[in-house]
C-alpha cells in the first residue's frame, strides 16, 4: 500500500498543475500583505468607524495574525479551485492518459488504488495547508509582528488576544484541512466517472460556485436548504475565532463534512469497483 | 420644650437646605483639589453589544488638572471623556452656571442634582451631577459633550471618598449599531439577527480601581499616546 501511495506522490509530483497552487498562494499571499502594508490601518479604521464614533480604541493596531486571518478568510474561497485541480485530475486523468488498463493490471485491488489515489490527494491537500500556514499567517507574524486579532463579522466584532490566537488559528487550519478533504473527495467522484480531468475540476467549482452564492443570499427558502450543503459547513473554520467557541455548530459541522467525505468516497470506491475500462 | 426639639433636630441639616449649587460643587472640587496625581490599578469590564471582548486590566494615571490615561496592554474600548473632566469645569465656579435641579436617593444617600452650564467655550455642553449629600461626591454624572454625545458615569465611593476618588466608575455609552457589508467581513453565510429600533443601543464599561498611589510624581510622558 505504501508503495502505491508513494507512486501517485511521484504522480502529482511530476504533473506541472501540481505547483500552481502552491505559485497562487505564494502571489495572492504576497500581493495581500503588500496591499495590507500599505493601507491596512485605514482599511481597519473605515471598518470599525461606527465604534470609533463612541469610544476611544485603544491598542487597535494592524497586526500579524489579523493579516493571517484576513488573508485565510479570503484564500478559503480558491482553495477548493487549487485542491480540485489535482485531485479531478487522479482518476480521469489516467483514462485520459490511457495508463487506466495498465494500472489495472497490477496485482492489486481497485479498491486499494483508488485508497493511494485517495490518500495521495490528501497528503497535496495538506502540503497545500501548511504553505498557507507558513506563508499567511507565520510570515505575516514576522513581517506584521503580534498583537490581538479583531475578528470582523457583518454584524459584531470579536477580540481575540494574542496570547489566545495560536490554538485558534492551528484548529482553524484543522477544520480547513477537513473542509477541502470534502472537496478533495467531490472532485474524486466526479473523477471516476469522467474521462478527461477537465470536467471534473469545472464541476466541482461550479457546484462549490452554486453552493456559495445560494449561502450569500438571505432569501428563506435558500436559508431552509443551506444546512445541507457542505460550503455551508466548509466555513467552520471561522468558528474557532468565536467568543464562547461553539463547540457544538463546530462539532456537528466537522461530522456533517465527514459525512460527506465517506459518502463521496463510498461512491467512488462502489462505481470504480464495476467501472468497465476495456472500453 | 417641643420647639428646643424640633431645632436640635433639624440644625444639623440645616446648612443642606441653605447650600447653592455652587457652595455643593465648590465642596466636591475642594475634595478632589487635595489630589494632584493618582496611579492605580484598574480592572476593565466591558459590556458591549455586537462587541465580544474579554475583561482586561491596566493601570489608571492622573495628574491634575485635567490629564488622565489608562495603559494596558492589547485592545481597549474605553470612553472617550476624560471622566475627571467635570472637575476642571467646576473648580472655577465663574467659569459655570449651575441648578438645583431637586433630589434623588441613590442607594442609601440623599443626592442634590445640579445641572451645570459651562459660560465659555467648552467641550461640555452640560453635565448634571447627582451630588451626595453626605460624601459631597458625584454619584452619577450625566455629561453632554459636543464632541462624544451623551455619556452617564455612575461612580461607588469606598476608602479615598475624602479625596472624591472611586472606587468604581460604570459608563453607559450610545452606540451606533455595528455593520460592515458581508463582503468586506467575508462573513458570507452569516444571517445578521434582526433588531428593532433605530440602530442605536448602549453600552456599558465598568472601571474598578485598587491600590491607589496618591501626589506621586508621574511624567508627563505617560500620558501621550506610543508612536505620537
Amino acid at each position: 500500500m505504501l508503495d502505491l501511495i508513494r507512486t501517485e506522490i511521484f504522480k502529482i509530483a511530476a504533473k506541472p498543475r501540481s505547483y500552481i497552487g502552491f505559485a497562487a498562494i505564494f502571489a495572492i499571499v504576497v500581493i495581500i500583505q503588500i496591499a495590507l502594508y500599505a493601507d491596512g490601518q485605514a482599511y481597519l479604521d473605515f471598518l470599525i468607524q461606527s465604534l470609533n464614533q463612541s469610544f476611544e480604541i485603544e491598542g487597535m493596531d494592524f497586526n500579524g495574525n489579523l493579516v493571517g486571518f484576513i488573508i485565510l478568510q479570503t484564500l478559503i474561497i480558491q482553495m477548493p479551485l487549487l485542491v480540485a485541480l489535482v485531485s479531478g485530475d487522479a482518476i480521469s486523468g489516467e483514462i485520459q492518459g490511457g495508463t487506466i488498463r495498465s494500472l489495472l493490471t497490477k496485482p492489486v485491488s481497485r479498491s486499494r488504488i483508488v485508497w493511494a489515489k485517495f490518500i495521495a490527494a490528501e497528503l497535496y491537500t495538506l502540503l497545500l495547508i501548511l504553505w498557507l500556514g507558513i506563508l499567511a499567517w507565520i510570515a505575516s507574524l514576522l513581517f506584521f509582528g503580534p498583537g490581538d486579532l479583531v475578528v470582523l463579522k457583518s454584524d459584531s466584532l470579536v477580540i481575540v488576544r494574542n496570547a489566545d490566537t495560536v490554538w485558534r488559528f492551528l484548529s482553524a487550519f484543522g477544520v480547513a484541512f477537513l473542509s477541502l478533504s470534502v472537496v478533495v473527495a467531490l472532485s474524486f467522484l466526479l473523477s471516476a466517472f469522467a474521462e478527461n480531468s477537465i470536467a471534473p475540476i469545472i464541476i466541482t467549482m461550479s457546484v462549490i460556485l452554486l453552493f456559495t452564492i445560494i449561502g450569500t443570499f438571505d432569501i428563506p427558502v435558500f436559508n431552509q436548504i443551506k444546512p445541507f450543503l457542505f460550503t455551508t459547513h466548509m466555513i467552520v473554520w471561522r468558528n474557532f475565532f468565536d467568543r464562547p467557541l461553539p463547540v457544538e455548530q463546530i462539532a456537528q459541522s466537522a461530522g456533517i463534512m465527514a459525512l460527506h467525505i465517506v459518502v463521496f468516497l463510498s461512491a467512488t470506491l462502489i462505481y470504480f469497483n464495476k467501472k468497465d475500462i476495456t472500453q | 420644650m417641643k420647639k428646643a426639639l424640633f431645632f436640635l433636630f433639624f440644625l444639623p441639616f440645616a446648612h443642606l437646605q441653605a447650600q447653592t449649587p455652587n457652595q455643593i460643587l465648590y465642596k466636591s472640587w475642594q475634595q478632589f483639589s487635595r489630589i494632584k496625581s493618582f496611579k492605580s490599578e484598574v480592572n476593565i469590564y466591558f459590556n458591549l453589544p455586537s462587541v465580544s471582548i474579554e475583561d482586561m486590566s491596566g493601570k489608571a494615571f492622573y495628574k491634575a488638572p485635567s490629564k488622565f490615561r489608562i495603559r494596558l496592554k492589547g485592545i481597549a474600548f474605553l470612553p472617550k471623556d476624560n471622566p475627571f473632566n467635570v472637575y476642571t469645569l467646576i473648580r472655577d465656579s465663574t467659569q459655570y452656571a449651575s441648578v438645583l435641579n431637586g433630589s434623588e436617593k441613590i442607594g442609601n444617600e440623599l443626592c442634590k442634582i445640579v445641572s451645570v452650564i459651562p459660560n465659555g467655550e467648552s467641550d461640555i455642553v452640560m453635565a448634571k451631577l447627582w451630588m451626595g449629600t453626605t460624601t459631597n461626591c458625584p454619584l452619577k454624572m450625566q455629561i453632554t459633550s459636543r464632541e462624544n454625545g451623551v455619556i452617564l458615569i455612575e461612580n461607588t465611593y469606598g476608602r479615598f471618598v475624602k479625596n472624591a476618588l472611586p472606587d468604581k466608575m460604570r459608563f453607559t455609552v450610545d452606540m451606533n449599531k455595528f455593520k460592515v457589508p458581508k463582503a468586506l467581513a467575508a462573513d458570507i453565510n452569516n444571517t445578521p439577527k434582526k433588531s428593532a429600533g433605530d440602530g442605536k443601543s448602549k453600552g456599558t464599561i465598568e472601571f474598578v480601581f485598587a491600590n491607589y498611589t496618591l501626589n506621586t510624581v508621574i511624567e508627563d510622558s505617560v500620558f501621550k499616546e506610543e508612536g505620537k
